[in-house]
């Protein structure tokens, strides 16, 4: 791999974290194209995504991929929570 | 409300298969509470997968709160998360999955994988009422004809190439015609139809049971860049020919399983002239002919949520570290273990 990028999230709790990680797994298990891969990791309250490509196409494509999921992610799971509160007010 | 499958449990369902971004609710019982639709829509027409998936992760978030404010429940609630594992576009099958594990994840609940045709029938059936169906479905991306036999939906007909729908728009899209919301370009090309007159000559392929509707295309734009017919003739030619050879397959495959129920659904099934065409049908054999209504033919999450309540109640639950997505799931690849308990 001659690109490589690494990205480091930080989220607000370790569950969200927990959830982006199975969120993403799946699709880092089923590559989209032999040009590029990705790792997924966590530390406490960050999410690390690493990506590596055989050229820059491949790097930028699979980067805005998994940006574009994290932040389906967030989206989602904040909008619920909100619905949460404000049912349970 | 429970969450352990009880009639008062619900599901949400999430379809993401091509240019819709749905989430619909339903109660185990099979009632609907919500189904909410944000379309993708470009200005030139057609779907580019990449900028649809990216239309759906902006959009997610909208569709699923407006989902459970219309149904009136809180997440809480919900029992099970389905999604539209495939078949359809890459991209946008991606960015559905992700937003269903999450959520299910988030939850804490099951997750159900659904394919997406076998979810076009059920919620036909349910809301119908048709039991044991031969199905025609039609859209921009499958034309099948189906009826189930043997624990699974089997495949008695279908397109050896492109969908009927993406023949009708494609040709629109060359005639310059120009789509808008709640006027796609088969409802365009329908409305010109009905002003045709005559019947230009066009290929009719039918090979076996199965369709082709490329050359048909391709010979109805040569006909139009020839400008030797109206627009409207072309129109009128083109929905005879593909509606016929639609007709003719379903008829034969009514004849073949006996079945009582022609089931219509799809988007192409709004065509009112493709449902005449095959209530005419019915009448002749003596079966009934249901038309699944646009809100629940187009592609929507309600169908998604109901196969998922299906699934879930014969144990089919699916791994979220399992849930890849099936870009080529065929219809008759999928065990259907709830039908034959109806039949």
């Amino acid at each position: 791999m001659k690109r490589n990028a690494t990205i480091c999230f930080e989220l607000p709790s370790e569950k969200f974290v927990e959830v982006l990680m199975k969120a993403l797994l799946p699709e880092t298990k089923q590559p989209t194209t032999s040009r590029a891969r990705v790792k997924i990791s966590s530390q406490g309250k960050k999410l690390i995504i690493q990506v590596g490509a055989t050229d820059t196409s491949a790097l930028r494509a699979t980067l805005n991929a998994y940006l574009q999921w994290v932040g389906l992610v967030r989206n989602t799971l904040e909008t619920v929570a909100q619905r949460e509160m404000r049912t349970n007010a | 409300m429970q969450r352990d499958g009880s009639p008062h449990a619900f599901c949400l369902g999430i379809e993401a298969t091509a240019d819709d971004f749905s989430v619909g609710i339903l109660s185990f019982e099979g009632t609907v509470l919500a189904n909410v639709s944000i379309a993708f829509m470009s200005e030139t027409g057609g779907i580019h997968p990449r900028e649809a998936a990216r239309h759906h992760a902006k959009v997610a978030g909208t569709a699923i709160i407006k989902a459970f404010q219309k149904a009136n429940i809180g997440s809480q609630d919900v029992a099970v998360i389905a999604f539209s594992q495939g078949p359809g576009l890459g991209p946008c099958l991606r960015t559905g999955a992700t937003a269903a594990r999450a959520l299910a994840s988030y939850l804490d609940v099951p997750l159900v994988g659904v394919n997406h045709c076998v979810a076009h029938v059920e919620i036909g059936k349910l809301v119908t009422g048709a039991k044991d169906p031969t199905t025609l479905y039609v859209s921009g991306g499958n034309t099948i004809v189906s009826a189930f036999g043997g624990g699974r939906y089997r495949i008695f007909g279908e397109t050896l190439d492109i969908a009927v729908g993406n023949c009708l728009d494609v040709f629109a899209r060359e005639a310059g015609l120009c789509q808008t919301e709640g006027k796609p370009f088969g409802a365009i090309v329908e409305a010109l139809a009905k002003e045709g007159e005559e019947l230009v000559e066009l290929p009719y392929s039918v090979k076996g049971m199965d369709m082709s509707f490329s050359g048909l295309l391709t010979a109805a734009v040569r006909s139009l860049k020839s400008r030797k017919h109206r627009l409207e003739d072309l129109c009128y030619s083109l929905q005879e020919q593909a509606f016929s050879m639609l007709t003719e397959v379903t008829e034969r495959a009514l004849a073949h399983t006996e079945k009582r129920e022609i089931l219509l659904t799809g988007g192409v099934g709004a065509n009112r002239r493709l449902q005449t065409m095959l209530k005419t049908v019915a009448q002749e054999h003596g079966s009934r002919f249901c038309r699944v209504p646009t809100q629940y033919a187009l592609d929507n999450g309600a169908m998604i949520a109901w196969t998922g309540i299906l699934g879930f109640k014969h144990g089919l639950i699916t791994p979220v570290e399992e849930s890849f997505v099936r870009l080529k799931w065929r219809l008759d690849e999928v065990n259907v273990p709830w039908v034959e308990e109806l039949c």
